[in-house]
């Protein structure tokens, strides 16, 4: 069961994960370079206006990734940090998509504005 | 001798000649005033939180028994508004930020490493600076109140004798008067003074210590425990503690947004919570949104009542099983139901805005998050009633208050689900029918834990026993103060009474109510004396207490009352939940139907079941045992030194806020655009970050350390 | 925050300072098996999470604020695309750097590991000087705290931004000092990991603002002149906002 899997005691020790080498640190960094420069082309270009949001978001996305899996090593490293980190991205996630949600409006009307006050 | 050094069974000295490189000699003293500073143990943290708890507790009582005298009768001029203002925002913010959730501290930091079997928190330095910066926190947000004593002081003059200060006095009136969830836009610059400067700095620095604690106690529960104690096994009192700080660590950084925001508007200028600016006397229209500060406080505040409510949850859970000799009933479906109403509780902060008109969408939508919050919270309940069917029910002092819990909170839980219900929430909203309901939750809840918690674990604390005649009285003078205080509030409110009004007119009829509710609190008040005299009575008549004077079931049982600073001589090895009965009866009768089996069926279905990968958990503990028996009998037990770095960096963060909060010309000299006094903070701050890092947490042990000999 | 940081340096010991305190390389296991520095460091950045939520929230929601008041300068007036993205490649490869310096120490190489931390933080301090030019020029070009909505949101999210960055820049050039102290070694390079994971928490939080607060356009007009014409997919924004039911 999942909430007993982050008590029970790991038979993996910190120093036994194979951290990745270098080489592949180098070839994720060109990558992420790689999309970046893709967001800005995504950004500048005409034609690619009709998929811009949702290509920026799913490019961002991807390099959000590599960098955790990769760099902050969650992809190699116990599964119940990927976790905790994963648990405290969905509740933030949701309550500001949410707030946001709720705040956002198209138009915002501030009614009569009172031009002085009286102190 | 540089080091604290306990002998372990069989403990070797142990030679290591490395030294530490601190650069404020490490404080060696264990008794008197330096070494209550200096320390980082946990069971002295915990007490510190106790007593600054129970002040504030006091202080906030006493301002309630202020607004009820006001309201004792019609048209009352005990108080003015502006006072009967300050007076319920320094009550509702002391009573939530500096009475409840440090009593909740004092607990998890004295209870949680006992009950997993650890010698401190993962993190005993800063812990400490949690309870400095605790302490700076509630100086920051109560120094308007101590700065205003001289007016009041005439105020009081003046009602008494007619007497009018025919001169200027010191500092003025500037106690925040926002209510303690500081609504937009009256804490604007418009509407608002420096008080809320105090207010909005000394609560973002309350979350500071809050959120280094969680922390701090998240990584404590899930790293520290004893060898065998698996999550499923941990008392659920440390269960609670372990929810509670995931709580705060996700629900504070909402509210310490919304004050950064909120500090900008007021001291830079900008109107993130106001849709006008004040701009030489002119009103110009920015499109900033007080409803933003609303959904940020609730995102934070919501979350914030269940953080004040689970430990007093946690509490209890250990109090009714002890006294009904039974074991917790449905202990893992207990457990899902904190994390489930932990997990809702981000889902209904909207509640508290209904009225605000977000749209039926929103409405509709929490109203139902709302509502489910009962299923959990409704499984616990039954739960405990559970728990003492059939049990061998003693009901000592602490079992009083835990069952007074179960009873008062089921009343707040009901008129919780009724404010669920849009349309009776917006009847409802701001009258006397929502202080009941929270005081029901707040009160009935977690101030009965609370004290069901200082009886149960007394003994233990300070080796004394409490005497159980003036416990019992106690309890029953609160019992019936509290009822009598909260549940006419139910009527005033149906009757329409608005809240946080300074006075009600002669003519409107709720002087009846009123008058029963204010006496209320005055035996409310008589209740705490009661407890302060069997306090100091215990402690003058010096009646020792036994290590295990309620035949508990937790491990904290297992060890003398007072504790040794090293908590257990021998780290514990656990083998099943309820670990004492087990060992003091066997796995028959006590431990029967917990491990592995089924914990609840309904209509023959089976809900809660767990399966312990048991094999596994079991030599790994005893490798991990192993392991650490070993290390003590090499070196003997090693305690972290105290430390003077987590007191000065507090320090230094108290004075780097008072340096922006002053605005006398004569203490606020600017250098590079920065206070002085802030300035002169935050390197004292620095400095006391840098000593930290660089101090080993414990000194080595020397060769010439006596072994065993603690100075 | 500064805190968690700062007894994070204290270099003994997985499980926290008790259970292990002269500093030898064995590690006591924790009930776990997790390193509780590397625990406590996941737990402050999953709540930092919420930090981040709660600015980028309103940044969101005031950004159009701006617009709709007709009160300037706007996002597209300001904005350098090309400039901001060479800062974003400055933040990303200092991520790169920060995992070399990790992988030096994990070899025992503490010159390795000096050298990619100090260029870690080189590229960091750039990052934060790019910042204050970026902010300068802004302001010169009107947008200020108080200007409208937009100019503070934009400043207070990617302030705090910043102010993450110099946290990690100091807590850097600390792990350096340590360094030529002697205070790493290899058996203890969990207090670079630790640091490393804060690092590149501060760079996905940047890919986050790079693209949510720089690349999307939200507003119904853009009036900039250097700014493109991104009608069309203000429209989908639009249409995604017009379908919510709120």
């Amino acid at each position: 069961m999942a909430i007993d899997n982050i008590g029970a005691p790991s038979r993996e020790l910190e120093h036994e994960h194979e951290h990745p080498g270098s080489d592949l640190y180098i070839r994720v960094a060109i990558v992420l370079t790689i999309v970046t420069a893709i967001e800005v082309v995504v950004y500048y270009v005409e034609a690619f206006r009709g998929f811009l949001v949702p290509a920026l978001i799913v490019l961002s996305v991807g390099k959000f990734f590599a960098v955790v899996g990769y760099f902050m090593h969650l992809k190699f490293d116990d599964k119940r940090f990927a976790w905790m980190f994963a648990a405290g991205l969905v509740i933030s996630l949701s309550v500001f998509i949410a707030a946001t949600a709720m705040m956002w409006s198209d138009e915002y009307y501030l009614g009569d504005v009172p031009t002085t006050i009286e102190q | 001798m540089a080091s604290v050094v306990y002998p372990a069974p069989h403990a070797q000295p142990h030679g290591d000649t490395s030294r530490g490189t601190a650069t404020v000699a490490r404080p060696k003293s264990q008794t008197g005033l330096r070494s209550w500073l200096t320390t980082i143990d946990h069971k002295r943290i915990g007490i510190m939180y106790g007593v600054s708890a129970f002040l504030f507790f006091m202080l906030g009582g006493f301002e309630a028994l202020l607004i009820r005298v006001q309201l004792a009768r019609p048209e009352n001029t005990f108080v003015d508004a502006q006072r009967y203002n300050e007076l319920f925002t320094m009550h509702g913010t002391t009573m939530v930020f500096l009475a409840l959730m440090p009593m909740a501290s004092a607990f998890f930091n004295y209870v949680v490493p006992l009950q997993i079997g650890a010698r401190d928190v993962a993190f005993p330095r800063l812990n400490a600076f949690s309870l400095w910066t605790f302490v700076a926190g509630a100086i920051i947000l109560n120094l308007p109140v101590l700065a205003s004593l001289p007016s009041t002081l005439a105020y009081i003059l003046g009602q008494l004798f007619g007497w009018v200060p025919q001169f200027t006095l010191p500092f003025g009136n500037f106690v925040p008067d926002q209510g303690w969830y500081g609504y937009a836009p009256l804490t604007t610059p418009l509407f608002s003074g420096k008080e809320i400067d105090f207010w909005a700095f000394g609560i973002q620095v309350l979350g500071i210590a809050s959120l280094a604690a969680s922390f701090n106690f998240i990584v404590t529960i899930f790293n520290m425990r004893a060898p065998g104690m698996t999550m499923m096994r941990m008392p659920i009192f440390t269960w609670s503690t372990l929810i509670t700080s995931i709580l705060i660590a996700m629900a504070f950084p909402a509210v310490t947004i919304a004050l950064v925001l909120l500090s900008f508007d007021r001291l830079a200028g900008t109107s993130f919570f106001s849709p006008y600016n004040l701009v030489d006397g002119q009103l110009i229209a920015t499109g900033g949104d007080p409803l933003l500060w609303q959904h940020l406080f609730w995102i934070f505040g919501h979350p914030e009542v269940y953080i004040l409510i689970l430990p007093a949850f946690g509490i209890v859970s250990e109090v009714i099983p002890v006294f009904a000799r039974k074991p917790l009933f449905g202990y893992a479906v207990m457990v899902y139901a904190i994390a489930a109403i932990a997990f809702l509780g981000f889902g209904v902060w909207v509640h508290h805005m209904f009225v605000t008109g977000l749209g039926p969408t929103p409405d509709a939508v929490f109203s139902a998050s709302t509502m489910l919050i009962a299923i959990p919270t409704g499984v616990k309940i039954l739960n405990w009633t559970a728990t003492m069917w059939g049990g061998s029910l003693r009901f000592s002092t602490p079992m009083l208050f835990a069952v007074g819990l179960v009873s008062q909170f089921v009343i707040g839980g009901l008129s919780g689900v009724m404010h669920a219900v849009v349309p009776v929430d917006s009847q409802q909203n701001d009258t006397y029918f929502v202080v009941a309901h929270f005081h029901y939750v707040l009160f009935g809840g977690t101030v009965f834990a609370i004290f069901a918690g200082l009886y149960y674990w007394w003994p233990k604390i300070f080796g004394k026993v409490l005497s159980e005649r003036l416990g019992k009285l106690h309890f029953w003078l609160t019992f019936a103060g509290f009822n009598l205080t909260f549940f006419p509030m139910h009527f005033l409110g149906l009757a329409g009474m608005p809240r946080r009004y300074w006075s009600y007119g002669a003519e409107s009829g709720l002087w009846f109510w009123n008058i029963i509710v204010s006496a209320g609190a005055l035996l409310i008040a008589a209740s705490v004396w009661v407890f302060l005299y069997n306090v100091l009575e215990s402690h003058k008549r010096d009646r020792k207490a036994p290590a295990d004077p309620w035949d508990g079931a937790t491990l904290e049982w297992a060890i003398p009352s007072p504790p040794p600073v090293y908590n257990f001589r021998e780290i514990p090895i656990v083998t099943h939940r309820d670990q004492l009965w087990v060992e003091k009866y066997g796995p028959g009768d006590h431990a029967h139907g917990q491990e592995d089996e089924l914990d609840v069926t309904i209509a023959g279905a089976k809900v809660g079941g767990m399966t312990v990968p048991d094999e596994q958990a079991g030599e790994q503990a005893a490798q991990r045992a192993e392991t650490l028996h070993a290390e003590d009998d090499a070196h003997g037990i090693h305690l972290p030194n105290p430390s003077w770095y987590p007191l000065i960096s507090s320090v230094g963060l108290l004075v780097l806020v008072l340096g922006i909060l002053i605005d006398n010309p004569h203490l606020q000299v600017l250098f590079l655009g920065i206070p002085l006094i802030s300035l002169v903070g935050a390197v004292v701050m620095i400095l006391g970050f840098y000593g930290w890092a660089f101090e080993p947490a414990s000194d080595p042990v020397h060769s010439d350390a006596g072994m065993g000999s603690a100075h | 925050m500064a805190t968690t940081v700062v007894e994070l340096q204290t270099a003994h010991g997985s499980g926290g300072d008790i259970g292990h305190a002269d500093g030898h390389a064995e590690h006591p296991p924790s009930s776990t098996g997790m390193d509780s520095r590397k625990l406590i460091m996941w737990a402050f950045l999953a709540s930092d999470t919420m930090f981040f939520g709660s600015l980028i929230g309103t940044y969101i929601i005031y950004r159009g604020r701006a617009e709709a008041l007709g009160v300037g300068p706007f996002p597209f007036d300001i904005f350098d695309i090309p400039y901001t993205s060479v800062s974003a490649f400055v933040l990303l490869m200092s991520s790169l750097t920060m995992v070399l310096a990790l992988g030096a120490i994990q070899r025992g190489n503490q010159r390795g590991l000096r050298v990619w931390l100090l260029a870690t933080a080189l590229l960091g301090a750039i990052f934060v000087g790019g910042q204050y030019f970026e902010f300068t020029l802004f302001a010169s070009e009107g947008l200020t705290l108080t200007s409208n909505m937009f100019g503070a949101s934009f400043y207070v999210l990617t302030g705090f931004h910043g102010a993450h960055v110099t946290i990690g820049v100091i807590w850097l050039l600390t792990l350096v000092w340590m360094s030529l102290r002697g205070g790493i070694s290899q058996e203890n390079s969990m207090v670079v990991e630790v640091a490393g994971l804060y690092w590149h928490f501060v760079d996905i939080v940047w890919i986050v603002i790079f693209t949510l607060v720089y690349l999307i356009p939200y507003e119904e007009v853009a009036t900039g002149e250097g700014a493109p014409a991104v009608e069309h997919s203000m429209n989908l924004l639009a249409r995604l906002g017009a379908a919510l039911p709120f």
